[in-house]
């Protein structure tokens, strides 16, 4: 049962969780950007993986040629280094938040016909356009999170501030 | 394929953990990309799981708007910085151009 595909991407998933946990600890912003970088090319590594080897390209080309090219030529010019993220906070808030996510999905995932149909509101998710739509809803809330987050992080500095 | 479905699972949940925990500016538009990246798994998940390929211009819109976004703060960054900025909330506000 666990053949070689699966020890790839293994692999593959702990390379790339590894290089984003080393954003966070590096000291040097200019070696958490490369870190960044390092997490793209595993992110389009698991894309390859999954078989989409147009979105795995795309990923390549945007991503670690134009945008992470750019961040480690412009803070090259950084030379501070000083701690940018509290890691043992970082590593409680990251184990919290997957696991929750975690536990929410695995929930929500693989009803049968039985309790899709005792359940009303997964009822409409039982034909394959519905739940289509319902993982893009889900897709299309993600980059809006980061956004959150940014301006709760704005309101912690203005209530710090009064 | 549903260690795919894991593997952005984990990236949201490091991407958000970064948006609380950064203290520089410049890691907070870096946990925004790693939820990028998270979302673009999420949906090489979502077109393995159903072969249809719902959202992938959006997502194409989205990242170009990101990509930008990221680059004109980066640029921010830099300027604020050979200003000689400390990145106090209160020089900002004191700040009269």
């Amino acid at each position: 049962m666990f053949g070689i595909e699966i020890f790839t991407f293994a692999l593959i998933t702990i390379f790339t969780i590894g290089a984003a946990f080393f954003v966070y600890l590096s000291k040097s912003i200019m070696r958490s950007a490369i870190a960044l970088a390092l997490t793209f090319f595993g992110g389009s590594l698991a894309i390859l993986f999954a078989g989409e080897s147009i979105l795995a390209l795309l990923q390549l080309l945007i991503f670690i040629g134009g945008l992470s090219t750019y961040f480690i030529v412009a803070l090259s010019l950084e030379r501070g280094k000083n701690r940018n993220a509290n890691p043992i906070y970082f590593s409680i808030l990251a184990i919290l938040i997957a696991s929750s996510l975690i536990i929410m999905f695995l929930q929500s995932s693989g009803p049968t016909n039985a309790q899709i149909l005792q359940n009303g509101f997964l009822t409409s998710f039982a034909n394959n356009e519905e739940s289509a739509y319902y993982l893009l809803y889900i897709i299309a809330f993600l980059p809006f999170a980061g956004a959150i987050g940014s301006i709760l992080l704005i309101r912690r500095f203005v209530r710090e501030l009064k | 394929m549903i260690l795919l479905l894991y593997l952005s699972i984990a990236l949201i949940g490091m991407g958000l953990a970064g948006v609380i925990a950064s203290r520089n500016i410049i890691l907070t538009v870096f946990s925004i990309e790693i939820i990028f990246l998270a979302s673009i798994v999420l949906l090489a998940y979502g077109i393995a799981y159903n072969q249809s390929a719902y959202g992938s211009e959006m997502i194409l819109a989205i990242w170009a708007v990101a990509a930008l976004d990221a680059m004109v703060l980066v640029v921010i960054y830099l300027i604020l910085s050979h200003i000689g900025s400390k990145f106090n909330i209160k020089e900002f506000l004191e700040f009269k151009g």
